[in-house]
This record gives C-alpha cells, sequence and structure tokens, in this order.
C-alpha cells in the first residue's frame, strides 16, 4: 500500500520533470529556428536570468512584495466578505443589496478603477490596495452566497430541528455544506487579485512603496529584457502551481474529498 | 395530561394564487410511550403534519400543544428523523453527528462527556465500530441508524420519523423496523411514525392514524388492534391482522 | 500538462508561419504600415499626413496609420514586423538596437519643450529637496524625460539612479490631475501642452531640458532598413516631413488650423505653443550622441555607445545646440 503510493508519487515527479524537460527542448528548438532573441529569446538565457534574479534576490525581493499585497488584499476581502455575506442572510433586505452590488460591480474591471483609486487615495498602497480588494470581493461574495443558496433544505432543517437558530446555524451548518464554493471563491479571488496587481503596476509603473512584480515585467519590457521577463513570467506561473497544489490541493483533501462533497 | 394535544389543526398553502388545503380541523392527543403510526396516500398531509408538530410549519389555524405549551418553532421538544439518507452533515464524523447535537443543546457538560454519550447510543444501534467514519463511506442503512442514534442521544419527549425507511431495500427495512421496536420499549419513547406502507404501520404501532384522500369524517384514530409481544413486530400471523389491513386499506386507498 | 504542449505547439507553428509570410517584394511595397504618438511634438507628421503629401509623393502605396501610447510599444510593434516607420524619443530607440534591433533614426521631426513642473508651496527648488515620499510622473520609464531626469540627477546630485524610486510612470493627463489633486505627485516632468497648462494653474518650472542636456533632444523618425533601402520610398517620406516642418515654422494658416483641431485647442494657444521657449520644429537630430553616451555609461545600454552614424541612416544629420539657440 505504501509501495505503491510512493511508486505513483515517483511516477507524477517523473512525468513533471519529463514535462518541464521536454517543454524546454521544444522552446529552445523553437529559440534556434527562429533566431531572434528579442522575439523568441533561447531557454537558456531565461533560465540564466531567473537564476540570476533568484541568487542575487532581486526577483525574490519584487515576488515578496507583490505576495505581501496579495496577502493583505485577500485579508481585507476575506473580512468583507464574511461580514456582508453574513449580513445577507441574517437580514433579508440585505441579501437583495448585495446582489444588486455584485450585478453592478463584479464586471466593472478593477484597471478601469484605479485611475480614481488613484485620486481619492493618492499613490502608494491603498490604492493597489482598494483595486484588489474589488476585484476579490464581488467575485468571493457572489460565490459564497450562491453556496449558501445552494445547501440542501435538508441540511438546513436537521439544523434547526436539533437547536441551531442565526449565526449559529450559518457558521455551523452553512459555512461547512458550501466549502466547495467558498473554496472556488478564493480560487477566483486568488487570481484576480494577481491581475489587479500586475496590471495596475504594468500600467502605472511603481505606485506602492516599492515595486512589485508587474513592475518588474513593466520595467523590463520598456528596456527590452525579454529573457528577464519570461524569468518573471515563469515565477509567477510557479507561485500559481505551488499555491494550487500546496494550498487549494490540501484544503481541498482535508475537506471536501475526505467528506465525500463535490460541486 | 396527555404528551401531545392536536387541537383543530388546518395546514392550507396558496401556491400560485391556488389555495390548496392539506389538511383540516384535525385533532387528536397522545399520551407519552405510545408509537403513533400515521398513515395515508401521498398528499394527504401526513409530512405537513409531522412538519407542523415539529415546528417547522405555523399552522393556518388550531394549534399543536406539546406539555401543554404550543409547539412555535423547531428545536429541543422533539427529534425529527428524515427519510433521505443526506440527513447527516457529511463534514462531521458518524460520532461527531450524534455528539454534536447533544452539546447543541446542552445535554452534555463537555465534549469527552458527548462523546461517551454518543458512543453508548451508537453501540445501540450496533455502529459503534464506524464512530470515526464519514457519512458517505456507509450505506443507506447504516445512515439511518446514525440518524436514529442522534435523535436517541438526545432523549427527546418525542421522536418524529417521517418515512425513514422508505428508501431501504426490504431486508434492511425489516432489520431496521425490529432494531426501532426493540429500542421503543426498551427505552420508554414517544414515536410518531410517518409511513405509506400498511404494513410497516401494523407491524411497528401502538396507535394508528389513517389520513384518507376523503373528507376528514372518514379519518380513524384508534389503538391498533393487531396484538404481538411487546418489542417484537406484528406479522400476517398475528391474530386479527387481515382485518385489520383491509380496514385500514379501505381508509388509505377507497 | 498536455493543454501545454498543445498551446506551446500551436505557438511554435504560428511564428513559423509569420516567419515565413514576412518576404515581400522590397521594389514596391504595397503598403507601409506608419505610428504615431499623441501631443504636438508630433505635429509634422500629422501635418503630413492631413495635408495628403505622402499620398500624393507615393501614389499606389497604401498608407496605414496607427496611434501607439509610447516609445515601448513602438519598439514592439518594430520588432515584430507590424510596423514600417515610427515616430518616437530617442532612448527607446536606442535600448533597441542595443539589444539587437536592425531599425534606425532617419530624421528628426521636433525639439519640444520638457520641463519638471511642480507645485509652488511644495517647497521644492531643485532636485535635492525632493523627498522619499514625493513623487516624480514621467510619461514611462525609458522615456526622454525619464532619461533627462536621470542626467540633471547625476549632474546636480551625483547619482544618476537618485530619484529611481520616486518614479511613477503616468500618461500627461493623468499626471496633470494628480499634481492638480494635491497628491504625492510632487513632479511632472511634462511635455506641451501640459507644460502650459501647470503654468497657468500656478506650477512652476525648477528643471528643463537644458539643464540637463543643454539642449533639447528629437522626436525623430525611425525607419526599418526595408524602408531605408527604397531610396525613392524613403526619399519621399523625408521630403514630405521636411515639408510639413517648414509649413509649421512658416506659421501656415491651414496648418496652424490643422493643428488647432487636432489637439482641440484655439490657433491662439497654437501660435504659444509653436513659440514656446525651447521648442524647435527641425529634420536635424538633437542630443543623440548625448543621450547616447550618457545611457551606455549609466547601464542604461548594455553596450558602450558607438557614435551618431551608428543608431542612424545616413539622411540623419546631427543637429548643433547653437543652431537650435539661434532658430529660437
Amino acid at each position: 500500500m505504501i509501495d505503491n503510493k510512493r511508486s505513483k508519487r515517483l511516477k507524477s515527479l517523473l512525468y513533471t520533470v519529463l514535462g518541464i524537460g521536454l517543454v524546454i527542448g521544444l522552446w529552445q528548438l523553437m529559440a534556434l529556428l527562429l533566431d531572434q532573441p528579442v522575439i523568441f529569446p533561447p531557454a537558456a538565457s531565461i533560465l540564466s536570468s531567473l537564476w540570476q534574479g533568484l541568487t542575487d534576490g532581486s526577483l525574490l525581493l519584487r515576488t515578496g512584495y507583490s505576495l505581501r499585497l496579495i496577502l493583505i488584499g485577500m485579508g481585507l476581502s476575506v473580512l468583507l466578505a464574511v461580514l456582508l455575506s453574513l449580513l445577507s442572510m441574517l437580514i433579508r433586505p440585505f441579501a437583495k443589496l448585495s446582489h444588486i452590488l455584485i450585478s453592478a460591480l463584479d464586471p466593472l474591471p478593477g484597471i478601469a478603477l484605479l485611475p480614481v483609486a488613484i485620486l481619492w487615495f493618492d499613490l502608494g498602497e491603498k490604492p493597489l490596495l482598494f483595486v484588489m480588494v474589488h476585484s476579490i470581493l464581488w467575485p468571493m461574495l457572489l460565490n459564497i452566497l450562491n453556496g449558501f443558496a445552494s445547501v440542501p433544505v435538508i441540511y438546513d432543517e436537521v439544523g434547526r430541528s436539533i437547536g441551531l437558530k442565526g449565526f449559529h446555524l450559518i457558521r455551523s451548518v452553512y459555512v461547512p455544506a458550501s466549502i466547495p464554493s467558498i473554496l472556488a471563491g478564493f480560487r477566483t479571488g486568488w487570481s484576480r487579485a494577481w491581475r489587479a496587481l500586475l496590471s495596475s503596476e504594468m500600467v502605472y509603473g511603481v505606485i506602492g512603496n516599492r515595486g512589485g512584480l508587474g513592475w518588474d515585467i513593466y520595467s523590463k519590457k520598456v528596456y527590452l529584457d525579454m529573457p528577464g521577463m519570461f524569468a518573471t513570467l515563469i515565477v509567477i506561473m510557479l507561485i500559481g502551481i505551488f499555491i494550487e497544489k500546496a494550498l487549494f490541493d490540501n484544503i481541498e483533501r482535508v475537506t471536501v474529498k475526505k467528506w465525500g462533497m463535490r460541486i | 395530561m396527555s404528551l401531545l394535544q392536536i387541537d383543530n389543526l388546518s395546514q392550507r398553502f396558496s401556491n400560485a394564487g391556488q389555495q390548496h388545503t392539506a389538511f383540516s380541523e384535525l385533532s387528536f392527543t397522545l399520551d407519552a410511550g405510545e408509537f403513533l403510526c400515521i398513515i395515508g396516500p401521498s398528499g394527504c398531509g401526513k409530512t405537513t403534519l409531522l412538519r407542523s408538530i415539529a415546528g417547522f410549519l405555523t399552522p393556518s389555524s388550531g394549534q399543536v400543544l406539546l406539555n401543554g405549551q404550543p409547539v412555535r418553532s423547531p428545536g429541543q421538544h422533539c427529534a425529527m428523523i428524515f427519510q433521505t439518507f443526506d440527513q447527516l452533515f457529511p463534514w462531521r464524523t458518524v460520532l461527531g453527528n450524534v455528539s454534536y447535537p447533544l452539546l447543541v443543546q446542552k445535554k452534555a457538560a463537555n465534549k469527552r462527556q458527548a462523546k461517551e454519550q454518543a458512543e453508548r447510543y451508537l453501540d445501540m444501534v450496533g455502529l459503534r465500530n464506524f464512530s470515526s467514519y464519514y457519512p458517505h463511506q456507509l450505506s443507506g442503512g447504516m445512515k439511518q441508524r446514525v440518524a436514529i442514534a442522534r435523535a436517541l442521544a438526545l432523549q427527546p419527549s418525542l421522536i418524529l420519523m417521517d418515512e425513514p425507511f422508505a428508501s431501504l431495500d426490504a431486508d434492511t427495512r425489516t432489520m431496521l423496523q425490529r432494531e426501532l421496536k426493540r429500542l421503543w420499549s426498551e427505552s420508554g419513547l414517544t414515536v410518531l411514525f410517518v409511513t405509506h406502507s400498511i404494513i410497516e404501520a401494523i407491524a411497528l404501532s401502538t396507535k394508528v392514524l389513517a389520513l384518507g384522500a376523503g373528507p376528514p369524517s372518514l379519518r380513524l384514530f384508534e389503538d391498533n388492534p393487531v396484538q404481538g409481544p411487546r418489542g417484537q413486530l406484528k406479522t400476517p400471523s398475528s391474530p386479527g391482522y387481515s382485518e385489520y389491513w383491509s380496514k385500514l386499506n379501505a381508509v388509505v386507498r377507497p | 500538462m498536455k493543454k501545454v504542449f498543445v498551446f506551446l505547439l500551436i505557438l511554435s507553428l504560428c511564428s513559423l508561419l509569420t516567419a515565413c509570410g514576412e518576404q515581400e517584394d522590397p521594389d514596391s511595397p504595397a503598403s507601409l504600415y506608419l505610428a504615431v504618438q499623441y501631443g504636438m511634438q508630433y505635429a509634422p507628421v500629422y501635418v503630413m499626413q492631413e495635408l495628403g503629401l505622402l499620398e500624393e509623393a507615393l501614389p499606389g502605396v497604401e498608407l496605414q496609420w496607427s496611434n501607439l501610447g509610447g516609445g515601448s510599444a513602438m519598439n514592439e510593434a518594430l520588432i515584430s514586423g507590424s510596423l514600417d516607420v515610427a515616430f518616437m524619443g530617442i532612448p527607446p530607440v536606442l535600448i533597441a538596437i542595443d539589444k539587437g534591433a536592425d531599425y534606425r533614426i532617419s530624421c528628426g521631426i521636433c525639439v519640444p519643450p520638457a520641463q519638471l513642473m511642480v507645485r509652488a508651496d511644495s517647497g521644492i527648488t531643485q532636485l535635492s529637496d525632493i523627498s522619499e515620499q514625493q513623487r516624480i510622473a514621467v510619461p514611462s520609464i525609458t522615456s526622454i524625460q525619464h532619461i533627462m531626469l536621470a542626467m540633471a540627477c547625476q549632474k546636480q546630485l551625483g547619482d544618476a539612479h537618485a530619484l529611481d524610486e520616486n518614479l511613477v510612470a503616468m500618461t500627461n493627463p493623468d499626471a496633470y490631475i494628480a499634481l492638480s489633486s494635491g497628491s504625492q505627485v510632487a513632479g511632472h516632468f511634462a511635455s506641451m501642452p501640459y507644460i502650459a497648462y501647470e503654468q497657468a494653474d500656478g506650477f512652476v518650472s525648477i528643471l528643463d531640458a537644458e539643464d540637463c542636456l543643454g539642449s533639447g533632444a528629437s522626436i525623430v523618425c525611425v525607419t526599418t532598413p526595408e524602408v531605408a533601402e527604397n531610396e525613392q520610398l524613403h526619399n519621399a517620406l523625408l521630403d514630405c516631413l521636411q515639408e510639413a516642418i517648414s509649413l509649421i515654422n512658416a506659421r501656415d494658416e491651414q496648418v496652424l488650423q490643422i493643428i488647432a483641431e487636432r489637439e482641440h485647442i484655439t490657433l491662439e494657444e497654437v501660435e504659444t505653443y509653436l513659440d514656446w521657449e525651447g521648442s524647435l520644429y527641425a529634420s536635424e537630430v538633437y542630443s543623440l550622441t548625448e543621450l547616447g553616451e550618457f545611457m551606455a555609461e549609466y547601464g542604461y545600454l548594455s553596450k558602450d555607445f558607438a557614435g551618431f552614424s551608428s543608431v542612424t541612416w545616413e539622411t540623419a544629420v546631427e543637429g548643433q545646440p547653437s543652431d537650435a539657440q539661434d532658430a529660437e
């Protein structure tokens, strides 16, 4: 049983390594065929730029800065989403208001709000956080409310018949029963946060006190440092894969998968 | 004073402007320790009646009195067991499903005590070894047993069961009926059991409420005349079985 | 993982196909792709465009115009092969050539005024007064304004990168709003007509092109080798630009009208802005060598600057600062 698991893991690791190797090989082949290093930089120069950025700390610094802002943005959004969803569940008219807000504001791209945010909050981290919270909050709230709305009636009735009411009913029945859609909300929020942060920095350059990964791409772009740009894109992809595998997959494993719940 | 008193109870719904009467002017009383089966064809209002007693529905007129107190909302006065296998919380283990309500209703002082009490009732339904399982790992019959253990553990004045065995296969159903009857006789509980099966009603009950599709005058509320050893199911070999079956059949399917 | 492979394969095939499709007959191009940016410093281009000068000179060639938002976008379009002629500031051209791009400068079109405007009450009278929290808006990183600021920093503060952390990239209108709203943006390295707007609103200039460079720097016309090697085409383009420049310098009625309409300003404003100190419309290329040497020395370029002729076609004439002063 354990051996079986281990060999499965080894196999999947092998496939991953082979896959990455094949991608790098294909890329290198294309770069050689095209021979236009500015458009299609060779894999070796991308990897060496990546290595340099990681070893001299510049990429790590920018990554840290972006991650810090994203975590603050996510934290604020979760707080607001929890507050708004509780109010919507406990006060009927508030649910309508929430849905109106979502349908009015969710389609509005965060980057379109940035000029306004800069006017309101000045430069610095505040307009970035504002744009990020705007980008995360509405899809997250929508997912939570949809999750609550699609909780099977039977759980509500069982909960009420054992004596749960109001906030306790939401916390002990509605929240666990909606975990699949709450997780979906977190996933959407997470990717929206990245998009908001990177695109803001790519339009305005440094807005916060120090530049993050969006600024990194922007400055490499204007200096036509294509290998560096691809190196940053790789870092962003790696973070995405890591968060997906290490965070969301694990949360799913100890919750919905263990409980036999599927959407 | 009787445990449960139903006074001139009516339930009407309006659906798309259409008035629909589930049942009207229903009255009966029930003493503690009885096993009442409510039987009738689909749409006769038996589930609606059960939900009114549970407090999920507010009566259109009349009232439900439990220990002399009107029932207004669901809660601690009675425990409900539903037909669906999904009535267990999938995010809690078997043990958690039984012990958690004990904590909510403060029927256990702490987690350890709740766990001990829950284990005792899981033992009663024969699921002690499955206490760390999650509901999705259980069969339908096992899930219904957990639901029964959950209800029993709360020691409510009244247990309401809404066709709990209707979705089970015949063998499992008979087995669970037998166990329920045994548990009832051992614990002295009062049970209200909704079913559409005349056989199940005769086998389990001490009292029968038969609701027909016809006018209220055709209702029947009486002691189950078929006798059998206490704590055991009544079978077609019990005296008076076939006559009573025909009588109930005439009310339920005129 | 499979999806990534398929995606990369498709990507590769697409790029191979476009690479093959680029071969055209160089002698008679059916169409010419040109891109211009917004602002009065591009007046010779849109005057040429409105008057149809190039159409007249190049019958049978279809002109495809587009508007791009900065030198970086110009570089991307030129490198990807979707552009033949671009009008832009000098620094992005130097960066592209440094990275191996094969296009060069054909001529200049204008030396625009450039001034660093600050709020009068900000207490800033020189670069050393700018605090860590105060931001300077420039149109983009590697824009001529950015490099000029770096040169001034080198001269006044001894460090070309002294204000790098204070920079924020904003378009001229955004920066104007930010400066006016009393925000962290304490300074705006502006071009026309925003210098005039900001001056009218009471903002003051603490730095101009001359402080940084000794003279203004040209907006240039950049062409690909295919265009430059086609003598007839190249000469026609240069002649038409020269004609537009002459018309502007002669303050031709019709031309002033065109500028007024394009910029949404009055005829008086057009004249004021054309006469603005430091503004010069000329086909010579000014300050190229100074910029190249500075950018190479302070790390904006990866290689040494190999001189004026290494980044220009033979048609380009180096402007002398004294000429520029004479012209005023």
